[in-house]
């Protein structure tokens, strides 16, 4: 498994490189902030547009890509199974994915003050417990399934953007429809994105089976 | 033991059959030519018995067993590699994908083909992508290769490389081409497809001696133009 990682790891290089030059950004974001109080509350704004990063550069085009190139078929003619593949490409997505989530919020909580004060404002809540985390996973199996399906990068990368910026503003919606406290909001969040993205997960498993 | 056998074998684009009522049998140490018209459904069977695609009836034996993609070594028509990868790094890739992979034989290919495991994919030429893929193909160490249209659009040179790569494989060999000449020299076996049904499938001897022609190209050109003689 350990040499299977390694050639998801190899596949997903650039979009790692891609994210990860984005993370610098939002250092320089963070640094602007704290240097100028007038921005006071930019950094949290724009940490919701990782999850749309995410299903744009990694989740979108990792099957997506392989359809367009043709190199499925290299991939699924060796000795290993189509699902094995998949379960390491997206552990290195996923593990990819969860590490910029979780270097943001720590640029988030170190070097800024707590925006405003009330937990249950967007800017406060979408960056802090687990819930940044499942909608980064969300995100990403988002992208992949809709790669899988459609084939085409130059359909599920808009596509996924979308549906992930239309999800989070529903998200928004709807909690603020149920008065319920910080703590149990945030599991209840954290548990529907995560049965969403295990059913995506199956989604693009299937839609790869039996597909050459 | 037959290295290949298929029965009744089929595949159904929605409602076009690209393939059907397939059954050939291909002896161990065998080396097939499939040859047949373009549309004729020569990329769909490879496409089965190399585990890419599902068949929609029938079913496909490697060796006696159910097809499985640990038991063949496909190279697809278009050598897909990834094409920002080193060769090294392909090699790599080979290596963890495939429990029997042999190191050496797939980089004495190479070295003996002067391609530098250093070099990127994508700056290699048309012929030594061609070799690199059957560099993979040769390192999984399958008793079964299949190449579709291994030598479409390479240069006379390369051609003569792959051929002589192909013709010191020590496996059954399935490969297809729409030009018969660029296989008479390589293979004993010959399976003609035409419309999506397999209208020959023996050893060159024996088609030739229950046939009515000189030679192969009189064989199949007979069988093309008279696609109802196959019955």
């Amino acid at each position: 498994m350990s040499g299977l990682l390694w050639v998801a790891w190899r596949g997903q290089r650039a979009q790692a490189a891609a994210i990860a030059a984005l993370l610098l950004l939002y250092g320089a974001a963070a640094t602007i902030e704290r240097l100028e109080p007038d921005l006071s509350g930019l950094t949290f704004q724009l940490a919701g547009l990782l999850a749309g990063a995410i299903c744009l550069i990694w989740g979108a085009p990792l099957i997506a890509r392989e359809f367009e190139a043709g190199t499925h078929k290299l991939a699924w003619t060796q000795s290993v199974s189509r699902g094995r593949w998949l379960v390491a490409v997206l552990a290195v997505a996923a593990a990819g994915a969860l590490a910029a989530t979780a270097v943001l919020s720590a640029v988030l909580t170190w070097f800024l003050p707590d925006a405003g004060g009330d937990p249950m404002a967007w800017r406060y809540y979408e960056s802090h417990g687990p819930v940044p985390y499942a909608r980064a996973l969300l995100a990403l199996t988002l992208g992949v399934a809709l790669g899988a399906v459609t084939r085409h990068t130059r359909i599920a990368m808009p596509l996924s953007v979308l549906l992930v910026g239309t999800g989070q503003l529903a998200c928004r919606a709807l909690r603020e429809r149920f008065d319920l406290p910080f703590w149990t909001l945030q599991w209840a969040e954290t548990a529907a994105h995560l049965a969403l993205a295990l059913v995506l997960t199956a989604i693009a498993h299937a839609a790869i089976r039996h597909r050459a | 033991m037959n290295a290949l056998e298929t029965h009744e074998l089929g595949k159904r684009y929605r409602r076009r059959w690209a393939l059907r009522e397939a059954t050939i049998t291909v002896p161990s140490g065998a080396r097939v030519a499939l040859v047949g018209p373009n549309g004729a459904g020569k990329s769909t069977l490879l496409n089965l018995v190399s585990g890419l695609l599902v068949p929609t009836m029938g079913r496909v034996e490697i060796f006696g067993r159910p097809m499985e993609t640990a038991a063949v070594a496909f190279v697809a028509q278009e050598k897909p590699l990834y094409r920002r990868w080193s060769v090294a790094d392909l090699l790599r890739f080979g290596a963890a994908t495939n429990p029997r992979w042999d190191r050496a034989a797939a980089r004495s290919l190479l070295s003996g083909h002067d391609i530098d495991p250093r070099e990127r994919v994508d700056r290699l030429s048309g012929g030594q992508r061609t070799l690199v893929a059957l560099a993979l193909a040769v390192g999984k160490r399958a008793d079964l290769v299949v190449l579709d249209e291994p030598l479409a659009e390479l240069d006379p040179l390369a051609r003569l490389q792959v051929m002589s790569v192909v013709r010191e494989l020590e496996a059954t060999v399935l490969l297809s081409s729409h030009i018969l000449a660029d296989l008479a020299g390589v293979c004993d076996h010959l399976i003609l497809l035409g419309a999506g049904r397999v209208r020959l499938c023996g050893g060159f001897a024996g088609l030739l001696s229950s046939h009515p022609a000189t030679d192969l190209e009189e064989l199949v050109l007979h069988y093309l133009r008279n696609p109802e003689a196959a019955r």
